[in-house]
Order: structure tokens, then sequence, then C-alpha cells
């Protein structure tokens, strides 16, 4: 993902004012240094991108993305959400961007982060529980229509709220209850989709 | 509410989410603040030239802002961003990123943004911070583009040990690098890669050369992904190119095409010249019936049968092998004719409409005319061999069902010629016959003109009225 990408995803969003600075701090409240959001927030970004469906391989660069765009606007954030759910609405845009990119550029997943990330259970079963516990997750969401699989990540993964969720994706409270309840009926789909392929059986 | 099952596969995700590993999560943050380093640099620059021009802030927010409105604040964003980004990778590897090297100055802030430091948004003489939202710099720092990149880099810093020029030069051919790559000329970019590995074959940013170089080598491979990448013929291929061994149609499918594409349009346009051509191309054995143009005593045209040139033909029993209700000539050209004819024998179906036969009508040298019939491939067929052809070139070769095309037309071929093997002839008889009435009754190109459906003279009722051309004719 070039810079230039994520200028453009980024470019619906809010203009730059000039001076915002000091009003955004006095209605933050208090001070906000990238480094120190970027640590306390990397693991919810790379996390919440994966489950947004951005593949293995561009995972690291979407999450770079992420952190430019917060970079570059972190003077403008006003703390009218906590950070979180500002890094979850960036977070939407850029796996929505790498969504376009992967359907024009279609590429093959890689495991090799998977493998990384599941080694680190504390016992070989545990590891290989969270492993399928995982995979059987990644399987399912991506049966989603990207809109519900947005709002139930968010919603059953994240535990965000509704409200918080219908700031992040800039959606009316009440579309984000329809879309919810429209994601869990199919989420419960895939999963008996799923169930049956798994045991080697499959729906009638 | 959703089922246990659902609910139990959700708490294990949720007790134990995905991470990403500690080399990751490094590596992450090194590369955010590399690449955010662009902007770093070039709000530190504004601020560093304007501070050493004007000396208060006032003055350097306001100088600032005119400067990147002109060229030469262009340039001077330019010049400070290679300096200003070479040191932010300093930085990076060596410390924590709080110091901007600049000269003259010991200490810098961050170079990162802040919202909390009243100080340095303060009227006193401002340090070259990394703030994009102060005053004195500009809101959004524009993006490096290769020419400002090759600028000669400004020596950010007095440090011995680091070697800032070196590594400005680094950080400068890297980023040319990179934006060569940005922009889809690989070539360029692994070029850059060479002339690094060549002048710093031990530098600092040699791990991001060679994963920059792996990057470009990946992308000159594969050249539909390349970023940026602008719509061409091999976009369309690459983009169903899901495996190593899929076969390269893409370089040939198009003249293919076109050389299908050229003759069908060719005879479908039927020119006289190609319609001979396409006879001796298709082994037919010469025309069937050869008519000679003669003008009587008042100078009237009229064509007669030339019996030396054509055996006579043998009477038809058109209601035994043709039914004459059902074939149909409809003009294509200025002289061709495509009958459609049903089969009347059980074993084809009654119903079925088959092939084409076109019957062409040349007009020859010496005042004759010739008449011949061909057979014709299904439509069908036709528009099944533009669609395999097209899906070659897309890239479906690789799939099993796309060759189910070619064995259909194939097989559709072949009915199709062993149904004409027997139609055709009649056929023959057919038009020929018709021709020959229709040279009787003064207006041999009637049939061929005309476009709907005629009669065989003889087998049909005869008109009631005369066409109106023959009748102004005569």
């Amino acid at each position: 993902m070039s810079l230039l990408s994520v200028l453009l995803a980024d470019a619906d969003r809010a203009p730059s004012k000039a001076g915002d600075a000091l009003e955004t701090r006095g209605k933050a409240g208090r001070s906000l240094v990238f480094e120190q959001v970027y640590d306390e927030h990397v693991d919810l970004v790379w996390r919440a991108l994966r489950r947004f469906g951005v593949l293995e391989s561009a995972l690291e660069d979407a999450t770079q993305d992420v952190f430019l765009v917060v970079h570059r606007r972190l003077g403008e954030f006003e703390g009218r959400s906590s950070v979180s759910t500002w890094l979850y609405g960036i977070a939407v845009g850029i796996a929505r961007n790498h969504r376009r990119t992967r359907r024009r550029r279609p590429e093959h997943t890689t495991e090799g982060v998977e493998d990384e990330m599941v080694a680190r259970g504390a016992s070989p079963e545990r590891g290989a529980e969270d492993s399928e516990a995982l995979r059987a997750l990644d399987k399912i969401l991506s049966e989603l229509d990207p809109d519900k699989r947005e709002v139930f990540v968010l919603a059953e993964l994240e535990e965000l709220t509704a409200p918080e969720i219908a700031a992040a994706l800039e959606l009316n409270v009440n579309t984000v209850y329809t879309r919810l309840r429209a994601a869990r009926a199919a989420f419960e789909q895939a999963l008996t989709r799923f169930r049956a392929k798994d045991q080697g059986r499959f729906p009638t | 509410m959703m089922s246990p099952e659902a609910e139990s596969l959700l708490a294990k995700n949720r007790q134990r989410p995905p991470r990403p590993s500690e080399g990751a999560r490094a590596r992450m943050k090194n590369q955010v603040l590399v690449r955010a380093g662009v902007a770093v640099a070039a709000t530190a620059a504004v601020g560093t030239a304007t501070t050493a021009s004007a000396g208060t802030a006032a003055s350097v927010g306001l100088i600032a802002k005119v400067l990147a409105s002109w060229k030469l604040g262009a340039v001077v964003i330019a010049l400070g961003a290679l300096g200003g980004g070479a040191a932010v990778l300093m930085n990076a590897k060596e410390a924590p990123p709080s110091v901007v090297p600049t000269e003259g100055r010991n200490a810098s802030p961050p170079p990162v943004p802040t919202v909390d430091e009243p100080s340095r948004v303060a009227p006193t003489p401002p340090p070259p911070s990394a703030e994009p939202t102060t005053e004195q710099a500009p809101p959004e720092p524009p993006p490096v583009t290769p020419e400002a990149s090759a600028k000669p880099a400004v020596r950010p810093a007095s440090k011995p040990a680091a070697k800032p020029d070196d590594l400005a030069t680094e950080a400068d051919l890297l980023a040319r690098a990179q934006s060569a790559l940005t922009s889809g000329d690989a070539k360029k970019a692994i070029a850059l890669c060479d002339e690094h590995a060549a002048r710093f074959p031990n530098g600092k940013l040699a791990a991001e050369r060679d994963g920059l170089r792996a990057r470009a080598k990946a992308v000159q491979k594969r050249p539909g992904s390349r970023p940026n990448d602008k719509p061409s013929r091999d976009r369309g291929v690459a983009s169903w190119q899901h495996g190593p061994t899929m076969p390269q149609f893409h370089w040939w499918a198009w003249p293919l095409l076109a050389a299908i594409l050229l003759p069908w349009a060719l005879l479908r346009s039927k020119p006289v010249w190609w319609t001979k051509f396409a006879f001796v191309r298709l082994g037919r054995v010469g025309p069937l019936l050869v008519a000679e143009r003669r003008e009587d005593e008042a100078g009237a045209t009229d064509y007669r049968a030339a019996p030396a040139s054509t055996p006579r033909l043998p009477s038809l029993d058109l209601g035994r092998q043709l039914d004459p209700e059902g074939a149909t000539f409809r003009a294509v050209g200025p002289s061709t004719a495509l009958v459609k004819a049903r089969h009347p024998k059980p074993r084809f179906g009654r119903s079925e409409i088959l092939g084409m036969v076109t019957i062409e009508v040349v007009r020859g040298d010496d005042n004759t005319v010739h008449v011949d019939a061909r057979f014709a491939p299904p439509p069908g067929t036709t528009l099944l061999a533009l669609a395999f052809v097209y899906l070659l070139a897309r890239g479906y070769g690789s799939s099993l069902w796309l060759y189910v095309v070619p064995l259909t037309m194939a097989w559709q071929i072949a009915r199709g010629y062993e149904q004409h093997r027997e139609l055709l002839p009649v056929i023959k008889e057919h038009a020929a016959d018709l021709f020959v009435t229709s040279i009787a009754e003064g207006d041999p190109w009637r049939w061929a003109r005309g476009g709907a459906k005629s009669e065989a003279a003889g087998h049909a009722p005869p008109r009631k009225t005369r066409p109106k051309r023959a009748a102004e004719k005569t």
C-alpha cells in the first residue's frame, strides 16, 4: 500500500485546519503522543485489520498505513470519541482499500505470519486449539459481506457498543443494529456450513 | 441471541485474540516512523529555514506559509526532507526518535506529532519540531517526489560516528528507488538499489535496500500486479493468473484474435475477390453454373445459361429431399444470399433448422455469372470460437471447463458437415435452378437483392404480381 493510496483513502475525511492543535488539546483534555498511541493500540489495529479481512501478507502494510494516518491526523483528533474508536474507523477505511486492491490484484495468502502468531501459545495443545478457533473464525468471517463483517467484528469480537460502532463507521445507530442482526444470522449459517464441511457432512 | 457454539467460538477468539509478534511490532513501528519521517523532515526544514531568516516565531509561521506556496518553498522543503529523513532514519536505528539533528542545535523535540506542549507554539523562537498542526508548519506536508528526493541532501547533524552525508545519500537513493517502484518502474528501482549496493555495500540501510530490491524484482516478474499499474494489455491477463503454471497467452492472443476476426469480417462483407479466394481455400471445385450475359438487337440485356460450361442439372424432387417452403434466402451481400433449410428426414428432426449454406453469385469475366454454394458453419460456432479465443486471451486457459467450448464447436462443425454433405447438393441445385429461373424472368439478381423468402419457380406457386423493378425493366 503506497502512501498515495493512504492519502486517497483519507481524503474524504474532514480537511485539516491550521491551529486546531490547541483547541483539540482542550477538548481532548489530555495529551496524545504518537508513540504512546502506537504502543497502546498497535495490537488492536493489527487484530482489527486481520478480522476485517486484510490478508496476512498485507497486514503489516495495512497497519503501517493506519498509523501513518494517525501520525498525520493526531493533531486533529478532537476527543469526541475514544482513541480506539477513532482507530477502528481508520482501520475500516484502510481495510476497504486493501479489499479493493486485492480485487484488482488477487494474490495468494501466506501462512507465515499466522504460524508465527499461533506459535506463541502457552502449550502445544492450547496453541493448536487457538489456531483451530482462529482458522474457523477466519473462514466463517470470510463468508460474510464486508458491511456485515465490519459491524459483527466490532460488536462481537471487539465488544464495542452500537453508538461506538456507529461513530467508527459513520453510520446511523439503527443501521448498526440492523446490520448486526443480519450479520449474526449470516454468521450462524456460515458456522453451520463450516461444521458440516468440517465433519465431512454436507447440509441437505 | 447466538447459538452456544457460536458464542463459544467467539469467546475463544475474544479471550486469546491474535497479536502480532514482537518482531513484527518493532518492524512496523520502524517502518511507520521512516515513512512518516518524510513529513517530519519537511516540517523541520521549514522551521529551520525560516528560523534562520526571520528569527521570530511569528515571522517563522508567515514565511513558512509564503514559502510553501512558492517554488522556492518547495525546494527548501525538498532539501529539508532529505536531511530530516536521514536524521529520522538515524534516530530510528540508534536512539529513541526524539531528536531531529539540525545545525546549530544540540537537542530538538521528538519528531512525533504532539498536542500537549504549548511551548512549541509559543511566540518564542520555536525549535524545528515535527508538529503537523503548529502554525509554523504547513498543515499537510508535501509528499516526496522523485524530483524532490533527487536534490542534494542537507547536512543533518555533526555527529562524526553517524556519517550523515553517507546516510543522507543512502536515504536519497532508497527514496528514489521507492518512488520509482511506487510509480511502477521496477527496473529503475532495481537500478537504484544496485547503485546503492555498489556505493554502500555495508551501508546502514542495506537491509532496507535488499527488501526494496526483492519487492521490485517481484513486481518486475508480475507486470500486472505492480503498484499503480496503468491499464494495459497485460493487466487483464495478470489479474487472472492464479498460478505459476498459467500459460502466457497474452502476447499472441490478440494477434490471433485479429487473424480470426479480420477474415471473418471480410467474409461477412463478401467482396467478389474474397469469395473467389475463399472458394479456393475451402476446396471448392468450381462454379456450379455459368450464365452468359447477352444483348439482343434492341440493346436489352439478357442472361442465358451457358450450356457448354454448365452440366444440365438433374430434375429436382424438392418435395422429397428439401422442403421448398422451409428454404429461405436472405441477401447478405451484393452478390450473396444465405440459405436456411430444413431437412425433412426424420433423423435430423423436421423442425430443426440446420446450418446455413451460402449461395454465391459472382459476376465473372466475359459476361458470365457464377453461382456457387458452400457450407457455412452455424452462426453459434463462430460466436463460440470468438468466445474461446477471448477467454484464452483473458487467461482462463487453466480452467478445464473452458475446453468444453472447442469440443462443442468441433462437434457442431462435424455434425453440420455431415448434414450438409447430403443437403448441399440439393441446395446447390435448388439455387441454380432458382437462378436460371431468375435469368429467364429477366432479373437474375432478384433473389439476391430482395432478401425475402424466395420461391423456386416451378416448385412454388407463381407470383401474382411481378416485382416492381422487374416490372419497370420490362
